[in-house]
């Protein structure tokens, strides 16, 4: 029962928030829908970790423990987004910025979001998971143009056309892999579930299989944020509302590289690990390559932090290419630890140009001790996502270099960690220079709101906390994963 | 004639039919042409569902002929209509070099996936060059075509190729998943409507050349 719950809690909660009108009550909706959800995944999470895989319908839902975990990450960061989207549109509509009756919309179309999601990870079927990814993009595009500026209806109308080209590709991959498929398992819609995919892999076509791994590296890469797919990202990322941005970020690329994960495991059974891994380390090496030198001379916060986003997916996509237990690990360790750091910037981002109603670097001056709460979190913020121990990301990294050594993969690990040191330097100029000086003087004193400057502070003590002591729940969650995706 | 001959013809047909948007002069033509591309695809479609004996297909067709043909033409021309601003087509490339670069472009679709299927089924191995032709098209149309309706049409394009493809496999695309893929499609041009809208609202025209201030 708990995978329909699951799904439709968000649904319900998108439809509750069609008739709500006032700000309160909307509020109450998505706090109570928000929890709800979260409860849901983690009992689900639960059981799928202690008795193991969770089958209904006949399997047509079947969530094992990659797709449990990623349950998980998405459930959290839909909350968190939720909750600071109460400080973030009550700011909006203090600063005259959004009529009150157009806030629901924002809400209904943001559980929707969260709704598609859920459904990419807890179907079996390749095909229908392609559709739930489509979804995320339609849903998500109209709130990447919620504001109606010019800015953020061109970043939408770049977003949806991109991304529905790139999974339009993924479409005919999966056809490919059906086609491959059905000439083994005899024709129906089981022989695109990935469960029994799995099971008859080594039966496959090797040339289809190839041809359709392509096919769908290119499509789901697309929105991944894979160079050189990636140019919608920024955009995106940076024109919609803070809290959306934390999702799409934080969660999103993850279930699009969930759905590169699925089509891995199978082909890697049919043709060897060789083929993918090395194109998975090649368009995750270029990604990382690519974000540099806009990290580097980047003028927009919140595009700072998209192209950031843009190095870690290729950093979490090389990982996965380098291969065995202890790079699984790390790259799964990697999407938590992104997500939860990626999630505490924007949201200083997003109280920052709140408070500076810009979003230029240039612009911001003297964040400290303009905001003496966003200001520090930002600060540390930044260092948390270059990298820098005690913080989440440095332990995952660290990971990663280390499987990579191991492995004897040199070159390959080399080359990743001069990129990201570079980038290190590049992410902490750009926000020393917003964080230290003084402010100019049309900047008040003071946080934009209690709330939001607490929404800031919880992710970030999350990414402090990872960073000093992964708790053994977690260690073996992901521990189950990188096993169950073949990790020797 | 038999049926995977009259097959050979429809794929043919439809692969010809995106040339048709290629060389239309005005954006009512380039919504025509893409009308007789749903329409050739639908009854490829029918076709395949009468030689494989699989009575989903004849759903698939319908759905091709209300979706593709129907539906969506409808609301980019209600687009076009309300937005109004005008009926030209505006591109990077000229008609004459669309049309050489096209053909450019199904020759190599044909080398690449010649080889590709020497086991495969008969009606699949005419339809995947054809299907991978069509994608390139679609991307051409979509990467010179200023303007977001001819876009719009540009992804169609691709959308029908892959669909031709997984009709042309042995048994089809699995129903549930033809389905969705059909409100996919429709939702998508649906929400672009919606933005063509605001887009028009905002930037008082519809050409996608304005929209270049997001760099960097």
């Amino acid at each position: 029962m708990m995978p329909f719950f699951l799904l439709g809690l968000p649904l319900v909660t998108a439809f509750l928030c069609i008739f709500a009108t006032k700000q309160k009550t909307l509020s109450v909706i998505n706090v109570l829908g928000g929890i709800a959800i979260g409860v849901t995944a983690v009992l689900l999470d639960w059981h799928v970790f202690t008795k193991g895989t969770l089958v209904e319908l006949d399997k047509f839902i079947y969530i094992d423990a990659l797709g449990a975990y990623i349950i998980g990450l998405i459930a959290f960061v839909g909350l968190a987004a939720g909750l600071y989207s109460l400080g973030y549109f009550a700011h909006e509509l203090e600063a005259g910025e959004l009529a009150e009756a157009r806030l629901k919309w924002y809400y209904v179309l943001f559980y929707v979001f969260v709704f598609t999601m859920l459904a990419v990870v807890v179907v079996n079927n390749l095909g229908i998971m392609w559709v739930a990814i489509e979804a995320t993009t339609l849903s998500s595009a109209l709130l990447v143009g919620y504001f109606d500026t010019k800015a953020s209806l061109e970043a939408a109308w770049k977003y949806i056309i991109i991304c529905t080209v790139g999974i339009v590709f993924a479409l005919f991959g999966t056809l490919l892999l059906y086609f491959a498929a059905v000439h083994v398992l005899g024709e129906g819609s089981k022989a695109l579930d990935w469960s029994t995919l799995l099971q008859v892999a080594s039966k496959l076509n090797p040339k289809l299989v190839k041809l359709a791994f392509i096919f769908i590296l290119v499509g789901y890469g697309t929105k991944v944020g894979l160079a050189p797919m990636h140019t919608w990202l920024p955009d995106a990322h940076s024109q919609a509302p803070s809290p959306v941005s934390a999702l799409l970020s934080g969660v999103l690329l993850n279930c699009a590289l969930y759905g590169i994960l699925r089509v891995h495991l199978v082909v890697t059974q049919t043709v060897g690990p060789g083929f993918t891994n090395a194109l998975l380390i090649i368009f995750g090496m270029f990604s990382v390559a690519i974000a540099l030198p806009f990290i580097l001379a980047q003028h927009d916060i919140k595009r700072l932090l998209a192209y950031s986003s843009i190095e870690h997916m290729g950093i979490i996509t090389v990982a996965v290419g380098i291969g065995g237990k202890l790079a699984l690990y790390g790259a799964l360790l990697h999407m938590l630890n992104h997500a939860i750091t990626k999630s505490a910037l924007f949201f200083s981002a997003g109280n920052a140009t709140q408070h500076y109603r810009t979003k230029k670097i240039a612009k911001i001056k003297g964040l400290i001790k303009a905001m003496p709460v966003t200001g520090p979190a930002l600060l540390l913020g930044a260092f948390a996502i270059a990298g820098v121990p005690p913080f989440n990301i440095f332990i995952s990294e660290f990971t990663i270099f280390s499987a990579g050594f191991a492995q004897g993969k040199y070159f390959v690990t080399g080359l990743l960690l001069v990129l990201v040191t570079l980038v290190f330097a590049g992410i902490m100029y750009a926000v020393a220079k917003m964080a230290f000086g003084s402010p100019p003087g049309r900047v008040a004193v003071g946080e934009t709101n209690k709330w939001s400057a607490v929404m800031v502070v919880i992710p970030l003590c999350l990414a402090l906390l990872l960073g000093v002591y992964t708790p053994p729940v977690i260690g073996n969650v992901i521990y189950q994963v990188a096993t169950m995706m073949g990790g020797r | 004639m038999s049926s995977s001959e009259l097959s050979n013809l429809l794929i043919t047909l439809t692969l010809a039919s995106s040339f048709l948007i290629i060389i239309g002069r005005r954006l009512d033509s380039v919504i025509k042409a893409a009308v007789v591309q749903g329409i050739v695809l639908a009854i490829f479609t029918a076709v395949r569902g009468w030689s494989t004996g699989m009575h989903e297909m004849y759903v698939a067709a319908v759905l091709t002929l209300l979706v593709k043909a129907g539906l969506i033409p409808y609301i980019l021309n209600r687009v076009a209509r309300l937005v109004d601003t005008g009926w030209g087509i505006k591109s990077y490339v000229n008609t004459k070099m669309s049309l050489v670069i096209c053909v450019a472009l199904v020759i190599v679709a044909y080398s690449v996936t010649g080889d590709m299927l020497a086991s495969g089924s008969a009606v699949f191995a005419r339809a995947l060059p054809a299907a991978l032709a069509m994608m390139l098209i679609g991307l051409f149309i979509m990467t010179t075509r200023k303007r977001a309706i001819t876009q719009v049409v540009g992804l169609l394009v691709i959308e029908n190729g892959v669909f031709m493809a997984g009709v042309g496999a042995t048994n089809g695309m699995p129903a549930v998943i033809e389905l969705g893929v059909f409100l996919d499609a429709l939702a998508g041009v649906f929400i672009m409507a919606i933005l063509a809208f605001r887009i028009k609202r905002a930037f008082a025209t519809i050409n996608t050349e304005n929209l270049r201030s997001l760099r960097g």
